[in-house]
């Protein structure tokens, strides 16, 4: 089932000349995960704001083309409507967490839309389970983790129902391990609630055993869309500047020497398995 | 003015009596010392006012972080007394220093004992719009992020050379001028981020907004006004109804 579809989109922010984005034309289906990368500037922000109606409607400028959510156009639904199809995260989790504790930040977003209390109490429960942030229900902001914060700010979101997740590069603030309970997160809830997932991120060889789907964006345009191990392995990330995963490195290195393999490494794990395989 | 006045009125989760009492309660308690405090100029009803607003502050277990607000007023306090006993006489002078020990009292014992969230609830709940008490409410919520960042902005341009304490008290303010400007620039960087994120959840979607909490006065908060009414009627009594009483202009034997 198609879930997002854009159509020869482009948006233009106030007071500047150059368009941020031109040209998009992208259909998500639901259930995929779909990774979004491509150098800094790029124009994947704009595209995430664009999404759950932030453009056009909070920021100004001049935008073509449609975005239809769920069967829903972007540009006749307000952000609060599109914000229980589209779950929006960003990238500092600080400036989502505007409540003094945890509980409470999950029950802004139900309290917004003036849902019954019994109802809100039964969303806060059921994400602080699923999440198992459970044991942080009281904590202030400033008393998580970087990781912690993350995934509260992920919650406060979920609590809308969401049946898509954009994340702006979430883990870009964290540590390693931060980052790395963060996108077993989203994994999760890809794999087990079926919320399709619109990630951008920078450690690809954390994140991309679990994508379906990678779209290359290079100065506002879609440039690839492929599955992830045909994407790296053509040569179009490295001429964009975007990092190559090492195991997809070594495994472009061995063909080149004439080694074969009946599958591409699309993580460390991989690729340490299939030289274990090779060297035995 | 150091920053340990200021710690006076930082909340500190604590499981009391007085911490479990409705805000609107605490509230009413800080205007009521207040108004007693300003309607008396002698010693001994503003003793009896500042023995009242320790009790609170006893059965809150915070007698230290209150002690260190008044530690940190000591110099405003001894101001008060020798300008007062200047242009006045002593008596009044020790007046004045009482009311002011009794007003940061007050307000100390309401501030250490009310969570920030529940005092933006009990204005919600006295019908005060939700966009200003969800402000107040942030704005006590982001105060530990922008010291944090203040702090980073210090760092910074100290290891660039700049120097805080040199120079005169002008020339000390406008040391100040490199850490202020990217202060405000991040501040309203940060704010547009912040007001992304509420939108992208559903702020401000309908006028009725529900509240996950709802606060309640309890049998505890009515015993706890009863007192304070008790006390507060007790003093208007003594005094406008018994002003000729001759204890209550007791003075210092000089």
């Amino acid at each position: 089932m198609v879930l997002i579809e854009i159509k020869n989109l482009s948006f233009t922010y106030a007071n500047t000349e150059e368009p941020a984005i031109k040209n998009i034309d992208l259909t998500i289906n639901e259930g995929e995960f779909v990774l979004l990368t491509g150098p800094s500037g790029c124009g994947k922000t704009t595209l995430c704001r664009c999404l759950n109606g932030l453009i056009p409607h909070f920021y100004n400028g001049e935008m073509e083309g449609d975005v239809i959510i769920d069967g829903l156009n972007t540009k006749e639904h307000p952000v609060y409507e599109l914000a229980q199809k589209v779950g929006l995260v960003f990238q500092d989790p600080e400036n989502q967490l505007v409540s003094l504790n945890v509980e409470k930040e999950l029950a802004f977003a139900p309290e917004n839309l003036g849902l019954p209390r019994e109802e809100i109490r039964k969303r806060v429960e059921e994400t602080l389970q699923l999440l198992k942030i459970e044991h942080l229900r009281h904590k202030a902001p400033y008393e998580l983790s970087g990781g912690e914060q993350q995934r509260v700010a992920i919650a406060s979101v979920l609590t809308l129902k969401p049946k898509i997740l954009v994340l702006d590069e979430p883990t870009s603030n964290l540590d390693p391990k931060g980052a790395e309970q963060v996108l077993k997160t989203i994994k999760k809830l890809n794999e087990e609630l079926n919320v399709t997932i619109i990630l951008i991120e920078h450690r690809l060889d954390l994140i991309l055993p679990y994508t379906s789907r990678v779209v290359l964006m290079d100065k506002g345009e879609i440039i690839l869309d492929a599955p992830p191990y045909e994407a790296f392995c053509s040569s179009i990330p490295e001429e964009i500047g975007v990092d190559v995963p090492v195991s997809i490195k070594l495994y472009n290195e061995l063909l080149k020497i004439g080694m074969k393999f009946n599958k591409v490494p699309l993580s460390t794990k991989d690729a340490a398995e299939l030289l274990t395989e090779v060297l035995k | 003015m150091s920053y340990t006045m200021f710690s006076a009125f930082e909340f500190k989760r604590k499981d009391t009596y007085i911490h479990n009492l409705d805000p609107r309660t605490k509230m009413f308690m800080t205007l009521i010392f207040m108004t007693v405090a300003l309607l008396f100029t002698s010693i001994v009803p503003l003793l009896i006012t500042f023995i009242a607003t320790l009790i609170p502050v006893l059965l809150a277990k915070s007698v230290k972080e209150w002690l260190s607000s008044l530690k940190g007023t000591t110099m405003l306090l001894v101001f008060i007394l020798v300008i007062n006993s200047f242009v006045r006489d002593l008596n009044f002078a020790v007046a004045m220093v009482l009311r002011l020990i009794v007003l940061i009292t007050a307000f100390s014992a309401f501030f250490l004992t009310t969570h920030p969230d529940d005092l933006a609830q009990a204005l919600i709940q006295m019908k005060v719009p939700f966009d200003f008490a969800f402000a107040l409410s942030m704005a006590t919520r982001y105060v530990p992020t922008l010291a944090r960042e203040a702090q980073t902005i210090m760092d910074a341009q100290m290891s660039r050379g700049l120097e805080l304490q040199r120079g005169g008290l002008t020339q000390k303010i406008r040391n100040l001028i490199p850490l202020i400007i990217p202060l405000i620039v991040n501040s309203v960087r940060r704010a547009m981020s912040i007001a992304e994120s509420l939108e992208s959840r559903a702020f401000g979607a309908i006028k009725k907004r529900t509240y996950l909490y709802q606060l309640k006065l309890t049998k505890g908060d009515f015993l706890f006004l009863c007192f304070l009414i008790m006390y507060f009627v007790t003093m208007i009594y003594l005094k406008f109804y018994f002003p000729f009483t001759t204890w209550m202009e007791w003075k210092l034997p000089l």
